[in-house]
């Protein structure tokens, strides 16, 4: 018997720390574990309130750069990511969390001081808005204006572009591709989770698909219209290969010693002229000079820089990226109304209500005389998205003062426009080598004196003038003469004519355009 | 100052509505030589008036014009009486005269009634047809001494906002009926009446139910003291909630917006002279979730997302009161009768009034809202009020003209040299505002 009981026994013992082996070994934990939701909602839940607060607190609040302010708001916005990126450590798709985090990344580029300061100080926001946070549009259409006044010479403080261009690349862009990123992951899972924002103690907002849609859109416009400010090399140098030429500009002094009101008269025949200087004459001075500058040095960099005014490196990307985006933003909008159009909820607590979408649908077709007949065949809001992604994508033709042209906008954006000195029109500077800033006459006017005699004061002296039948002052200003527009034939032209072009077609972005339609569509 | 005036105008204007009752001349002596009468009246109260620039940018007036016949024939008294009752108002603001807000609320109804004497009863059953339909039953029962009434009713009434603004135009419509329960006693002394007052929605249009529910309930007692003394209390609280729906969603909730008076007074009557002394008070209130959408109906309020939130409308007013009133006749003859008077109301009163505005701050996500505090205890003190009362009374008829003015006061200014014209603001355009006058033109004759 004990030679067949030891087998058995083997065997269940084999068996049995088999089990036990497995019991061990075995994983009680499922291969991916449960996200904790609960957990990761609360986190994000109180970075979401945090931010509104903080977005709520600074305002229009512009701290100065390095300030204590301006090192606290950097704080604040660091402890409000610390708490979105826990969350999205616990549980990765939380849309409350990825929405957080994209619109924090809007809210510091709105915030970063150090951006708009060079953004302004370089020219490139003259007359734009500053800021992007219900701007975001905006900050689109006027995109093209700011590369425009860096060729025009419109700046008045200098500001190497080539830094900002640099730091648009380095740090804003990839926080708005961080942003859409986030938005992305929000909107898969908005609508299968309920996000609501609570409004100041008052009420509670739904957020849908929709209204992150919107934001996408808007987000998609800041991205394009950044990606345009870095898609050309505007940096101007001056000729040994430096930034001298913005030491020469801060270096510009008001004249000392002038005199203001009248300074000079002098009579011919029974004529009287006084000369007359204003009291921003000095100021103008400064501004006159360094525009002279700034345009001897861009002349310079037209001639000689081998990428002055041409894309850079990666400039075409960065078009395409920026036609990628405007494409986006024009599908966001469609898919935003869309979601809007087909929810069935309750729209009580809704920010973006069918009814808005119907409100804003029920303003189409546009019917005014001025509206152009591209426009009035509009039917509703997709109807403008579809339109500007044809516009986009195709060349399309349009009907303006009654003349026929078309646009192949994708053109510039794949390239067409490599170096924007092919493209200005002719023109004939003066010689660097002498003085563009010359005192001119800005405005005369003239009166008849009583007694046939006149009394003023030129230089602190009272003067009295008699035997004078009229008196004309002249108001002197700095005028900057850098140079005239020609013809294509090399002949001078006025200066309120529209100029020549040695291409109307901008290298296929204006097929078919001729000087005879440009001065038709002019008017 | 032109917005305080404003506001101590129109707070005076609910005066005005309710003077006339309390005001209410003797009833013409019934002759039984005369089975028919016919009578008119007029009336028009000047609540509030500004003149900017040649034009009237904000007003608020109401006008009710009655033409009515009654007949009596044996026990029966048949009666028919034209309505036509306006009340109109409009608001913008100087520096936007071409954005404007305009109240339009009529009442036009032609009143049939008979009413049937049975013995110690009175039953009077009337129906009005027209623009303002309604119904409703009079019965009155009377006992050697006593007087006991009971009163139904209910009419359709209406009222319309349109509004330009920013070239958007719109129609906001109101509909409601309206129902009066009430019982009364009158004796000698006594008369003491108590009335139920509600409103309830109506359907408006196809895109707006802007549904109303209040509830009212008064009282009013006076009390014969002796044949010169009288005392009178009257109260009343009433209390509004609003539904407010454009295209099936909510655009506004009016929350338990409330309102509580009590009015006391004595009266002593003299051959010639009468005064009173007495205290009126107001208290009001409404509920903190109270809001209105400013703009629902059209696109702008995607982007806009404005909400108005009325958090809280504390109003306190306590106004002890003395009017003299002189009277040319102690009792109304023939001929021409007039009477003069002049009241001063002072006024204990605290407002408390928070009303919150919503803004974007990061569309479409990040909203917050603005606070606005508003009271008006600092500027105004009182009113006079000078009531005029003229007739011609003839054995058949009589012509009766009452004029009313309220006056606001504020005791420190008129010690106190104004550093700038009242009359000319910042821009140069010169304003001017009245307001709080009513009058009324009475004429019935019998035949």
């Amino acid at each position: 018997m004990k030679p067949r009981f030891t087998p058995i026994l083997v065997a269940v013992l084999f068996v049995t720390a088999f089990l036990l082996v497995s019991c061990f070994d075995s994983n009680t934990e499922p291969e991916n574990p449960p996200t904790d939701v609960s957990a990761a909602n609360v986190l994000a839940r109180e970075g979401m309130t945090i931010l509104n607060q903080t977005i709520i607190d600074l305002g229009n609040n512009q701290p100065d750069i390095n300030s204590s302010e301006d090192l606290m708001q950097q704080t604040t916005f660091d402890s409000i990511e610390s708490k979105f990126t826990a969350a999205l450590a616990v549980d990765a798709n939380n849309p409350m969390a990825n929405l957080g985090m994209s619109i924090l990344s809007i809210v510091e580029i709105n915030y970063d001081n150090e951006l708009w300061t060079m953004l302004d100080d370089a020219g490139l926001i003259n007359n734009s808005p500053r800021r992007i946070i219900n701007n975001q549009f905006q900050f689109l259409a006027s995109a093209p204006l700011c590369v425009v006044n860096q060729i025009k010479g419109a700046k008045t403080d200098p500001m190497s572009i080539m830094r900002v261009q640099n730091f648009i690349r380095n740090n804003v862009l990839p926080k708005l591709d961080n942003a859409i990123t986030r938005l992305d992951k929000a909107v898969a899972m908005a609508d299968s989770t309920s996000l609501m924002i609570e409004v100041d103690n008052e009420e509670m907002v739904e957020i849908d698909c929709g209204e992150i849609y919107a934001f996408r859109a808007a987000t998609n416009a800041v991205k394009a219209a950044f990606n345009f400010m870095v898609a050309y090399d505007m940096d101007m140098t001056d000729p040994n290969g430096g930034y001298s030429w913005q030491d020469d500009i801060q270096n510009i002094e008001e004249p000392q010693g002038y005199s203001y009101g009248i300074y000079d008269h002098h009579i011919d025949g029974t004529i009287l002229y006084l000369e007359y200087r204003d009291d921003w004459y000095a100021e103008s001075y400064v501004q006159s000079h360094s525009m002279e500058i700034m345009m001897k040095t861009m002349k310079w960099n037209l001639d000689n820089s081998a990428t002055f005014g041409k894309l850079t490196s990666t400039g075409v990307a960065s078009l395409n990226a920026a036609k990628a985006a405007i494409l986006s933003a024009a599908a966001d909008v469609k898919l935003g109304t869309n979601s809007i159009l087909a929810e069935t909820d309750d729209q009580t607590n809704d920010i973006i209500k069918i009814e808005n979408i119907n409100s804003i649908n029920a303003e189409f077709p546009f019917t005014d005389d001025d509206t152009p007949a591209f426009a009035q065949t509009w039917q509703n809001v997709n109807d403008i998205s579809d339109w500007l992604t044809t516009v986009m994508n195709s060349t399309y033709a349009l009907t303006l003062n009654g003349v026929d042209f078309s646009v192949n906008v994708g053109a510039f954006f794949n390239g067409a426009i490599l170096d924007i000195e092919d493209y200005i029109p002719f023109l004939q500077w003066n010689d660097p080598a002498i003085d563009w800033v010359e005192d001119s006459i800005d405005y005369e006017h003239g009166w008849t004196p009583y007694n046939n005699s006149y009394s003023f004061y030129e230089n602190g002296v009272y003067i009295t003038v008699n035997n004078i039948s009229y008196v004309r002052r002249r108001d002197h200003d700095f005028d900057l003469n850098w140079g005239n527009d020609l013809d294509d034939q090399g002949n001078v032209i006025y200066e309120y004519d529209v100029p020549y072009f040695p291409d109307y077609t901008f290298n296929g972005v204006l097929p078919g355009m001729t000087r005879a339609k440009m001065l038709l569509l002019h008017g | 100052m032109a917005k305080e005036k404003l506001f101590a105008y129109l707070a005076l204007g609910a005066y005005l509505t309710v003077c006339p009752f309390l005001l209410q001349g003797v009833a013409s002596d019934s002759n039984s030589r005369y089975t028919q009468k016919a009578y008119s009246s007029y009336e028009i109260i000047d609540f509030y008036h500004l003149n900017y620039a040649s034009s009237y940018p904000q007003y608020l007036i109401s006008s009710d014009y009655k033409l009515g016949w009654e007949h009596q024939i044996a026990n029966k008294v048949v009666k028919a009486e034209y309505q036509n009752h306006l009340y109109k108002g409009k608001y913008s603001q100087t520096d936007h005269l071409k954005d404007t807000i305009e109240l339009y609320a009529p009442h036009e109804s032609m009143l049939l009634s008979c009413g049937w004497n049975l013995k110690q009863f009175f039953l009077q059953p009337h129906i009005r047809v027209g623009e303002n339909m309604g119904g409703g039953l009079a019965a009155k029962y009377y006992t050697t001494n006593i007087v006991y009434s009971g009163n139904v009713s209910s009419k359709e009434d209406k009222a319309d906002i349109n509004y330009s603004i920013r070239d958007e135009d719109g129609n906001i419509p109101f509909s409601w009926l309206k129902t009066d329960a009430s019982i009364g006693i009158l004796s000698s002394r006594l008369n003491a009446n108590i009335k139920l007052t509600s409103l309830s929605p109506v359907t408006c249009d196809s895109l707006f139910d802007n549904n109303i529910h209040s509830s009212s309930i008064g009282a009013d007692i006076s009390y014969n003291i002796n044949k010169d003394l009288q005392i009178s209390i009257q109260s009343s609280y009433t209390d509004i909630d609003a539904d407010l729906m454009y295209k099936k969603q909510q655009y506004g909730d009016i929350q338990n917006f409330r309102v509580l008076s009590i009015n006391t007074s004595l009266q002593k009557t003299l051959p010639h002279f009468s005064y009173q002394i007495g205290a009126d008070s107001y208290f009001g209130g409404i509920g903190s979730d109270t809001y209105l959408d400013i703009w629902p109906f059209t696109y702008l309020d995607t982007f806009l997302a404005h909400r108005t939130r009325i958090k809280q409308l504390g109003i306190q007013a306590i106004s002890p009161k003395l009017e003299l009133i002189y009277t040319f006749s102690a009792k109304p003859i023939d001929g021409f009768n007039f009477s003069l008077g002049i009241g001063y109301h002072h006024l204990f009163h605290k407002e408390d009034v928070i009303i919150r505005n919503r803004k974007v701050v990061l569309y479409p996500f990040i909203f917050t809202y603005d606070t606005n505090h508003y009271n008006w205890q600092d500027d105004i003190n009182g009113y006079f009020n000078i009531p005029l009362q003229a007739s011609y009374r003839k054995e058949a008829g009589m012509l009766e003209i009452k004029l009313q003015q309220l006056a606001p006061i504020k005791w420190s200014d008129l010690f106190t040299k104004p550093t700038t014209s009242t009359g000319e603001p910042s821009d140069g355009v010169k304003q001017h505002q009245w307001g709080g006058l009513s009058c009324q033109i009475n004429l019935s004759f019998q035949f």
